[in-house]
Order: C-alpha cells, then sequence, then structure tokens
C-alpha cells in the first residue's frame, strides 16, 4: 500500500533522461535542430515544412514514438482535466486590475455580446468576462449562478467555461468551505461543480476537503463525485486515499483510483484481502459490480481468487484473452502485420494465464482464432488445423456471424472465402452472415460499401452481397434496393426475391 | 518495470528533453526566431501547401519523398512491440504529420489499419483525430481527397466536420447539403448551440448559409436537429402567427420548427387546440417536424403520432420515434389498447412493440390471453406473439417462454421470422445448444 522507493528512483532517473536530452539539443548542428524541432512543434501550416535538414524514416519514427512509453492513459486525461480548471496567467492579472463594475449581469452580456461579434478584439472579451466573472462569484455566487442559469443557449458553452475556471480558482485561493455551497446555488450546473470539485479535490488530496462535501450535497451528487475523485488522486498518497474510503464508507474511491490501468483487478484484490482494512468496507467493495468485473478481468489474480467471487470460467476465458491481447503488446496488431504468428499469440495468452490454459485450452484457441480472424482470416486459420472439417466450417461461419461488426468489409470476405458453401446449411449460414454485415456496414459506410459490393467480382457472395444489401436499404431507399436486386442472378436468391422475403 | 520497457521510457525521456528544448530554446535566442518566420513565409505560399496536401505533381517531388519516409516510418512503427496505448499515440503523432505532407498517402496508411479497434478509447474513430489539423487547415483540399474514396468520406467525415469547424464554421455550413447525412445532427450541433465565439459570426449567420446549401427537406431536418437541442420556449399560438403569415421557404420552416419545440411539453388539449388551427396542406410536415421535437416526456406524445399516422408520415414514423416510448408514463394497459389501433404497415412496427411489451413483460399469462382474443392471423396478433417472444429472450432470458410464444403464431411467415429472431439472440449472446428451427 505504500508508494514504492523504485518510483522514486525512476522519476529521478527519468528526469536526469530529460535533462541528458535538454543537453543533447544544445549540441546538435542546425540541420539537426530543425528536425527536432518538428518533433515538438505542433503539426501547424506556420511549422517550417522545407525542413532543411534530411528527415529519415527513423527520425520520424523516433519522434512519432517519444511520448507514449512515458505516460499512462488516465494519468495524460487526468492531466487534461487539472489543465481545463487553470486560468491563463493574462487572466490572473487581469483580475487584479479590471475595474468593478456596479452592474456584473449586464458588464459580462456586454462582454459576450463584443465576443460573439467578429472583428471585436474576441480575446480581449474573453480574458475580461472570465476575470469578472471570478470577481462576481467571489462577491455574490448567488447572483453569478442565477445569471449562468437563466443564460441563452448561445451564452450557454461561454457560461459554463467562466463558472468552471472562476469555481477552480475560487477553491485554490479560498477553499472548500467557500465552494461547497455553490453546488446547491445552481439549477443547471451543480453536476459540472461536482465534476470540477472531484478533480480539483483528488489532485490537491484534500481528504479534509472531501470528508466536509460528504453530506452537504444530494445523494446522487455524492455518488457522482465518488466514482470521479479517486482517478486524480495522486500515487504517493494512497494510504491516505484509504483511510478516507474508509472514514467514507466508500469503496468507489479506490474503485476509481486505478480506473482503466491494466493492473487494476490485481489492485482491488489486494484491496479486499487487506486484513487491515474493516471487513464492514471489503465487504461493501465485494459487493460492487465494477470491483468485481474488474477483479474477474485481470489475469495477474489467481484463478481461484476470480472463481471464489463467482466467476464463471467462460466469462474469466473471455476475459484473459481480450486482457492478454492487448497488454504490453497489442498482440492483434502484430499479427496483423505479420510480426507474430496466430501459434505465437496463441502460446502468449496461454503463458499469461496458465491455470486457464489447462482447464480450457480449446475455448482459449477458439476465442483467439475469432479474434485475430479479424485482423487476418487466412492466417488464423492455421489454429484450426486440426479440426475436422465440419467443424471448422461451423466455426468460421460463426465467427463471420458473430464478430466482424465494424471490420473492414474486405476482411469478412476472406473469413467467408474459407469456408465451401455447397450445402444449403452453408449456403444458409453464409446468406445469414451477409445479411447482418449488409445492413451493418451499409450504416456505416452508405455509399462506399454499395460501391464496394458492387464491384465485387461474379460469384456467390457477390450475388449475396447484393441480395443482403437490398435488404438493408429497402426502408430507406427503396429505388437503390430495386436496382441492387435486378443485379442478382442467381436462382434461389431470385426465388427469394420474388417471394419478398 | 521491465529492462526493455526501462530502456525504452528513459529513451522516451531523453526524446523529450530534446523536444522540450527544441520548444523553448529557439524563442530564447535571434536564430532561432529568424528561422521560424523563413519557415512561416515559405509554408504560406497558396501553391506549396497545396502541393503537400496533393504530393503528386511536378512541384509535389518533395512532398512525395517526404511522403515515402513517412510510409518507411509507419511500416516501421508496425514492427515495432507496443502496447495498444503507444501504438495508438504513436500512429496518431505520425499520421498528423504525415497528413501535411501527403494527406492521401497519410488516409491510405489509416485505412490499412483496423476499422473496429478492441479499446473503446484507443479505437480508429479515434485514431481519425490525427487529421484535424490538416483538415482545418486545407479544407477544400481534403475534401477533394476525401470525396475520391467514398470508404474514407464515411469514415473520417466527422473528422473533417470538428476539424474545419474549429476555423472555418461557415465553409460547413454553406457545404452542409454534399456532408452525407449520418454526419448532419454533428455538425448542426456544432454550428447552432457550440460555443458562441465563432470566428466567423454568429449562429445567425450559420443557419442562413446552411439554408443557402440545402433542398427545403434537408433544411427542415436541420432545423428538427438545432431545437432538438434547445429547450421549449415561446408561446404556440404566436409562433404560429408568424410562421403562417410567411411565404413557403427557410424562414417559414424554421419558425414552423420553432413552433413545434414550444409544443414538446403542451398537454393534449393545448396541443389539439394548436393542431386544429392548421390548414390541411401544412399538416404533413407539421406532423414531421412535431415528430422530431417531441419525447418520451410530452404529455401529447401520442396525439403527435396519430396525426403523423393521419397524415401519412411514414417515413417519419419510422426513424426513431419508437424509442420516444421507452420511459414514457402512461398506464401501460391503455397504451397496448391505443396499439391496436395502429395501421398494419412496417414503418410503426417499433411504435407497436414498444407499446405492447411492458405489457406482456409485467403479466405474460394475462397478455398471452389477450393477444389470442384477436382473430388468426391479424397483424397484431402476430406481431404481438414475436414481440413477446423477443421479451421473453432478452429481457428475462427464458427460452421455454419463447417458444410458447411461438407456438402462439398462426401466420407461417411470422413464425419463420420469430424463428429467425430466436437464433439471432442465440448467436448474439452466444447461447449454448442453439436451437436453428422449431
Amino acid at each position: 500500500m505504500k508508494p514504492s522507493p523504485r518510483l522514486f528512483i525512476s522519476l529521478m532517473t527519468h528526469g536526469l533522461a530529460i535533462a541528458a536530452g535538454w543537453a543533447i539539443y544544445q549540441e546538435m548542428g542546425p540541420g539537426e535542430k530543425s528536425g527536432a524541432a518538428a518533433v515538438s512543434a505542433p503539426a501547424s501550416k506556420h511549422r517550417d515544412r522545407s525542413s532543411k535538414g534530411a528527415i529519415s524514416a527513423e527520425r520520424i519514427l523516433a519522434t512519432a514514438m517519444e511520448s507514449p512509453p512515458l505516460g499512462s492513459g488516465a494519468n495524460d486525461d487526468a492531466a487534461t482535466r487539472s489543465d481545463l480548471l487553470r486560468m491563463d496567467p493574462e487572466v490572473l492579472g487581469r483580475i487584479d486590475t479590471i475595474a468593478v463594475p456596479a452592474d456584473f449581469a449586464e458588464a459580462l452580456d456586454g462582454l459576450l455580446a463584443t465576443a460573439e461579434n467578429p472583428g471585436k478584439s474576441q480575446s480581449t472579451s474573453i480574458t475580461d468576462s472570465t476575470a469578472l466573472g471570478y470577481l462576481w462569484m467571489s462577491k455574490d455566487p448567488r447572483a453569478f449562478f442565477a445569471w449562468l442559469d437563466a443564460s441563452t443557449p448561445e451564452k450557454r458553452g461561454f457560461g459554463s467555461f467562466i463558472a468552471r475556471l472562476a469555481f477552480a480558482e475560487t477553491y485554490r485561493r479560498e477553499g472548500a468551505d467557500v465552494v461547497i455551497p455553490m453546488i446547491e446555488m445552481t439549477k443547471t450546473r451543480s453536476y459540472e461543480l461536482v465534476s470540477h470539485l472531484a478533480t480539483l479535490m483528488g489532485t490537491a488530496a484534500d481528504a479534509t476537503g472531501v470528508l466536509k462535501l460528504k453530506g452537504t450535497i444530494s445523494g446522487s451528487s455524492w455518488r457522482f463525485f465518488v466514482e470521479r475523485m479517486g482517478s486524480d488522486w495522486p500515487p504517493g498518497n494512497l494510504e491516505e486515499l484509504a483511510d478516507l474510503a474508509v472514514a467514507c464508507g466508500e469503496p468507489k474511491l479506490l474503485i476509481a483510483y486505478r480506473q482503466g490501468e491494466a493492473d487494476q483487478g490485481a489492485f482491488l484484490a489486494e484491496i479486499l484481502g487487506d486484513e487491515s482494512l474493516p471487513e464492514e468496507f471489503r465487504q461493501k467493495l465485494k459487493e460492487s459490480p465494477s470491483a468485481l468485473q474488474s477483479i474477474w478481468s485481470d489475469p495477474r489474480v489467481p484463478l481461484d481468487t476470480r472463481l471464489k467471487i463467482g466467476a464463471g470460467a467462460a466469462e474469466l476465458v473471455r476475459n484473459d484473452v481480450n486482457h492478454l491481447l492487448a497488454d504490453e503488446r497489442d498482440w492483434g496488431n502484430a499479427f496483423r502485420n505479420g510480426q507474430v504468428t496466430a501459434q505465437e499469440v496463441l502460446d502468449h495468452v496461454y503463458a499469461g494465464t496458465p491455470e486457464l490454459a489447462q482447464q480450457e485450452p480449446d475455448a482459449i484457441r477458439e476465442l483467439v482464432f475469432r479474434e485475430l480472424a479479424e485482423e487476418n482470416p487466412a492466417e488464423a486459420m492455421s489454429l484450426l488445423a486440426d479440426l475436422p472439417e465440419a467443424g471448422r466450417n461451423d466455426l468460421v461461419l460463426h465467427t463471420s456471424r458473430s464478430h466482424f461488426n465494424d471490420v473492414e468489409p474486405h476482411k469478412f470476405l476472406e473469413m467467408l472465402q474459407q469456408v465451401p458453401s455447397d450445402t444449403p446449411e452453408l449456403w444458409e449460414g453464409r446468406l445469414d452472415a451477409w445479411n447482418r454485415r449488409g445492413f451493418t456496414n451499409h450504416e456505416r459506410l452508405r455509399d462506399g460499401y454499395v460501391e464496394w459490393v458492387r464491384h465485387l467480382p461474379p460469384g456467390i457472395d457477390r450475388e449475396m452481397g447484393l441480395y443482403s444489401l437490398a435488404r438493408a436499404v429497402d426502408g430507406g431507399n427503396p429505388e437503390l434496393a430495386a436496382s441492387l436486386r435486378s443485379e442478382v442472378t442467381d436462382t434461389e436468391l431470385r426465388k427469394r426475391i420474388s417471394l419478398h422475403r | 518495470m521491465k529492462p526493455a520497457l526501462k530502456i525504452a521510457t528513459h529513451l522516451g525521456a531523453a526524446a523529450v528533453g530534446v523536444a522540450l528544448a527544441a520548444t523553448v530554446l529557439p524563442h530564447l535566442s535571434p536564430s532561432g526566431i529568424s528561422g521560424q518566420s523563413s519557415g512561416d513565409a515559405q509554408a504560406h505560399s497558396p501553391a506549396e501547401a497545396a502541393d503537400g496536401m496533393r504530393g503528386k505533381k511536378s512541384g509535389g517531388q518533395r512532398g512525395e519523398s517526404r511522403s515515402a519516409v513517412f510510409r518507411a516510418a509507419w511500416a516501421a512503427l508496425a514492427k515495432e512491440p507496443l502496447g495498444p496505448q503507444a501504438r495508438f499515440k504513436a500512429q496518431q503523432k505520425l499520421l498528423a504529420e504525415w497528413a501535411q505532407v501527403d494527406l492521401s498517402g497519410a488516409i491510405d496508411a489509416y485505412l490499412g489499419e483496423a476499422w473496429d479497434g478492441n479499446d473503446w478509447q484507443y479505437n480508429h474513430r479515434s485514431l481519425g483525430q490525427a487529421f484535424l489539423t490538416a483538415f482545418s487547415e486545407q479544407p477544400l483540399e481534403a475534401w477533394k481527397v476525401l470525396q475520391s474514396n467514398k470508404m474514407a468520406l464515411h469514415l473520417l467525415g466527422d473528422a473533417w466536420i470538428a476539424g474545419v469547424v474549429r476555423t472555418e464554421p461557415g465553409l460547413v455550413a454553406s457545404m452542409l447539403g454534399e456532408i452525407p447525412a449520418q454526419f448532419h445532427a454533428q455538425a448542426v450541433a456544432y454550428l447552432t448551440s457550440g460555443f458562441p465565439v465563432t470566428p466567423e459570426g454568429t449562429h445567425e449567420e450559420m443557419i442562413a448559409k446552411m439554408a443557402a446549401s440545402g433542398t427545403p427537406r434537408q433544411l427542415e431536418g436541420w432545423m428538427s436537429m438545432m431545437y432538438q437541442n434547445r429547450p421549449a420556449t415561446g408561446d404556440p399560438a404566436l409562433l404560429h402567427e408568424e410562421w403562417n403569415a410567411l411565404p413557403a421557404g427557410g424562414e417559414r420552416t424554421r419558425g414552423m420548427a420553432a413552433w413545434a419545440s414550444a409544443l414538446r411539453e403542451a398537454d393534449p388539449e393545448a396541443f389539439a387546440a394548436e393542431w386544429e388551427k392548421l390548414a390541411p396542406e401544412d399538416r404533413g410536415q407539421a406532423s414531421r417536424l412535431l415528430l422530431a421535437q417531441v419525447n418520451n416526456k410530452s404529455p401529447a406524445l401520442l396525439d403527435v403520432i396519430d396525426h403523423a399516422i393521419e397524415a401519412e408520415q411514414w417515413q417519419a414514423l419510422s426513424a426513431g420515434v419508437a424509442d420516444k416510448l421507452r420511459g414514457f408514463q402512461t398506464d401501460r394497459k391503455a397504451l397496448s389498447e391505443w396499439a391496436l389501433e395502429l395501421p398494419a404497415r412496417e414503418e410503426v412496427r417499433g411504435i407497436f412493440n414498444l407499446s405492447i411489451s411492458e405489457r406482456l413483460l409485467e403479466d405474460p399469462v394475462s397478455g398471452r390471453a389477450w393477444l389470442e382474443q384477436l382473430p388468426p392471423g391479424d397483424w397484431h396478433r402476430e406481431c404481438g406473439f414475436i414481440e413477446m417472444m423477443l421479451g421473453s429472450l432478452w429481457v428475462k432470458n427464458d427460452r421455454a417462454a419463447a417458444q410458447r410464444a411461438i407456438d402462439g403464431i398462426t401466420d407461417q411467415r411470422a413464425r419463420e421470422e420469430a424463428i429467425k429472431a430466436r437464433y439471432d439472440w442465440q448467436l448474439i449472446t452466444s447461447q449454448p445448444d442453439v436451437i436453428r428451427v422449431d
């Protein structure tokens, strides 16, 4: 539960690496520097596109890969949320210099009208109105929120923007006691304020503030708060968060702490087994469906622990396979790009969940096949080499119906081409697969899909593609449906068309 | 942390150091500043900018060779053993840079990636955000590239709107008529209820541009979308007077949409009084606009549906109206009796299903008796049993009850449909022991 000293060492060494990078840049020649500048500059037409230094694939790749290994998505998101709650220095400066108007509402409405009016200085209006919003909130928050609640749809977005920054700044300067009562002062923005407060209190590890908040806002607002706040809590203060969660009787504060992280399940399993925490608290955690789901779906948690808390074997197979296919490597993408074979992916999954691999090897193989088939259908077939032909055909048709949603149409076609259609069952299964994809592919790709179907080479797949697409568009575009049907030549499909099926 | 990852993160940290220095130091030295401005001058040349986007013409030789370098980097990236998130972010950065040099090439690479993405966050749609800057900087050239590949247009149309609306919302408004229909709601929301400080002016100006870009029926749809995002305000009687005095056209349609939204919360009596004032020739359009504005909290929801049926607005009735019955507060028995008056048409099938489903689920025995008193072969009876079967499976997971519902069906086609729907349920929910036929 305590922060690891390794974390501090790691932070220090990464800091040194950043400093080394700085030094490297200063030592670079001019050509090299222009390439490095392209690394950091946002893609913009104001950037030097001529790039005097020769640009190489290696450098582009290094640039693209520079930041990903450093941070987790959750931290990035937290940083973004936190940044959105910070005023520009310009606005902060304006707070001290702007003239306080006699009528805040009139002054703000005037500034917003200016901001909407093209040709005027919009950024000045935004700076001034944000500064005024802050001052108004400090002096008379009730009046500020009444103005905000009554704002027209045109001003609503901008009003939220001002309220967000003013609220955050007030929290920073005045503390929780001042901002908590504001939540009940607005009829339309209370959830927005609670959400901001979750980020602010989480980032600041403000346990005292959280305890003050509890009991002062409505039950639904509190639930909304506890589901968010933990994810912004700094990693070094975990024990304090655990104490706070126990004091509030809210395991959700801890559930949110590792939200979206790969090891969330293992973390929660550790909390569940931590006997230093009150039994009642752990029981409450055990009753949370999201916590259980997280524990079930983490292959790092021992199998018997997961089975004991009610997970079924089929569910565990599904969870573990999905988890292991997207762990430290994107295995689906690597397979798609020919970097690993299907067998190598399967071996990786077996190794990642050895207990389950012993118990359910076939179910795991089948599911890995289904996932990989969407990436490279022909290559994925190697996983089914030991199955009898009938079972293999069944599984491929089943997969082409149960999977391939939102997958490239040509991959779906490639999957179907792994099975014959020479029995009534196989033919019906193939048609059913087409009927499913006809609808979803048209929903997403519209005339792009129509064009693709029409350009398929002659054969049963083009026939079924036209037929299924006609069914999909019949309601919304009967003319197109009729035109597609007129291109169908297959005898059985024509018979069905004549029977309106 | 694994050793390989540790090395990678330290290398990454060093690269961040380089990047930080590259960002900060040029601003601190005169040479850095002058280098920046000469780059600006070149990048602002329209010919070069266009060549950069196309990367094909003679002047685009450099663009072409740089594009080849990006292609090589993209291929090399595929070989890196990265996790989904790291891969996604690297791809996004690379595509954003590549799009500045050769948009077509970058889009081709994008299309070569999996179109679904198993992760809710790092998926293909999110990857398309890499093009926002290129789209916002060169909207028309980008539009041409997208139009040359319809799959790309439908996969990236929303990113094009999101990118261009930031810099040239007026362009999005004036091109709305040629933008694929599935993106209209997103565009209308941006243009008419987004952040009010647009570089090009107010929402009113956007609406005027939209009106000039579409057919009357398209404009009607956009006005419906706009008022769906706004609260019901205004006096319906006054609003009616206003639009009724206008000649046919965009302004009248807009006025009628505002009137329809003002009726969203009207009770059935107030609604009936307004409806009675309508000239017969206005009732079709009025009922379409009203269908768009009512929701599951509208007291006159059923009256609006009834009038749309009278006005034979079948297409509008089939487009999402049924979902408004979810959570609609009314007596479920009375609602199901109302549903028996619906015409036997496929377009209102969803409305019929949702009107009877809760009654059937709450008390299957009396629900069954209620359906059985209808004549065999009657559309309402057969569709009712299919709905009963679907509820038994999807809500209650009760195969035996589903079979009993199938047994109640007398029409052969309806029976085939039910069996097919049961098979679909088994497939979608991965049921063991799949039953294919009766």
